[in-house]
């Protein structure tokens, strides 16, 4: 969206709709190139953007988005030696944002129960991110827009 | 999934509602949207200072924002109850009645006077 254009609310509510929709569509095609199959939750799934069809599976997909975050972001000494307790559910998902993300809103993600990963186009707090990796959920921040935006057909 | 934050004038304390894809888009496509605008303000949170977009809220928009979601916790109600007859499932309870819960942790939000900013972007 050009700089220059005034923008409404409505318009950024919508692009941020945007956003989610084509991370979570690239997202999944970066597991489908690593042979894990994931969908798209619907309606008012509170467990997460996308659902890991084998469980089994979960462990790679921690792997997978760890490698995505190591690709954008430099890495902090904590994130250099993840090899904290994965977290285990027979339901894995994984967390779609596109804002900031801090506070409560990781907690929420924790306390899902079935969130493996989180994925964001934005930054999450340095304190959020040490919650994560304590909790055992894989993380990858600060995907540029330019790496997702408009990628539905390679679902 | 997207976040609904809350703010304090400097950032803390804050609160932030988890919803669906399903409940941002409804929100985004409804008069929402239209109320108040956003703009960057620097905050501290979670030891950071960051600037994000947030509608400021004042006596009026707030009052805009109680009215709007009081209204469709009204209408959200009403399609609950037809929706769920008279011997749900406990699944069938949680999955119908998610959006009217959010909707009030969101009138909570909006009426609490310790929160100043909201953001939505």
């Amino acid at each position: 969206m050009p700089d220059d254009v005034p923008i409404t609310d409505e318009d950024r509510l919508i692009y941020q709709l945007t956003i989610h929709r084509d991370l979570v569509g690239w997202t999944i095609g970066k597991l489908d190139k690593s042979g894990v199959i994931a969908k798209r939750t619907t309606g008012n799934d509170p467990r997460g953007d996308i659902v890991i069809v084998n469980p089994n599976d979960a462990s790679k997909v921690q792997e997978i988005i760890g490698k995505i975050h190591n690709q954008y972001n430099s890495l902090t000494p904590i994130e250099s030696q993840f090899t904290v307790d994965r977290i285990t559910t027979n339901q894995p998902h994984i967390e779609i944002k596109s804002t900031y993300l801090f506070g409560k809103g990781i907690n929420e993600i924790i306390e899902t129960g079935t969130a493996i990963a989180v994925v964001s186009a934005n930054k999450i707090s340095q304190p959020g991110k040490a919650k994560l990796f304590q909790a055992g959920i894989a993380y990858a921040e600060n995907i540029p827009l330019s790496e997702f935006m408009d990628v539905e057909s390679q679902e | 999934m997207f976040d609904i934050s809350f703010y304090a004038v400097n950032g803390e304390p804050s609160d932030c509602v988890r919803i669906t894809e399903s409940i941002y888009e409804w929100l985004a496509k409804s008069s929402f949207a239209k109320i108040g605008i956003s703009m960057d303000i620097q905050l501290h949170l979670d030891g950071e200072e960051v600037l994000l977009p947030v509608v400021e809220l004042s006596h009026d928009i707030r009052q805009k924002l109680r009215d709007f979601f009081r209204d469709a916790i009204i209408n959200e109600s009403g399609t609950v109850l037809t929706k769920l007859g008279d011997s749900p499932s406990k699944e069938e309870y949680q999955q119908e009645t998610y959006c009217m819960k959010k909707l009030l942790e969101l009138l909570k939000c909006v009426e609490n006077e310790n929160y100043q900013y909201l953001q939505r972007v």
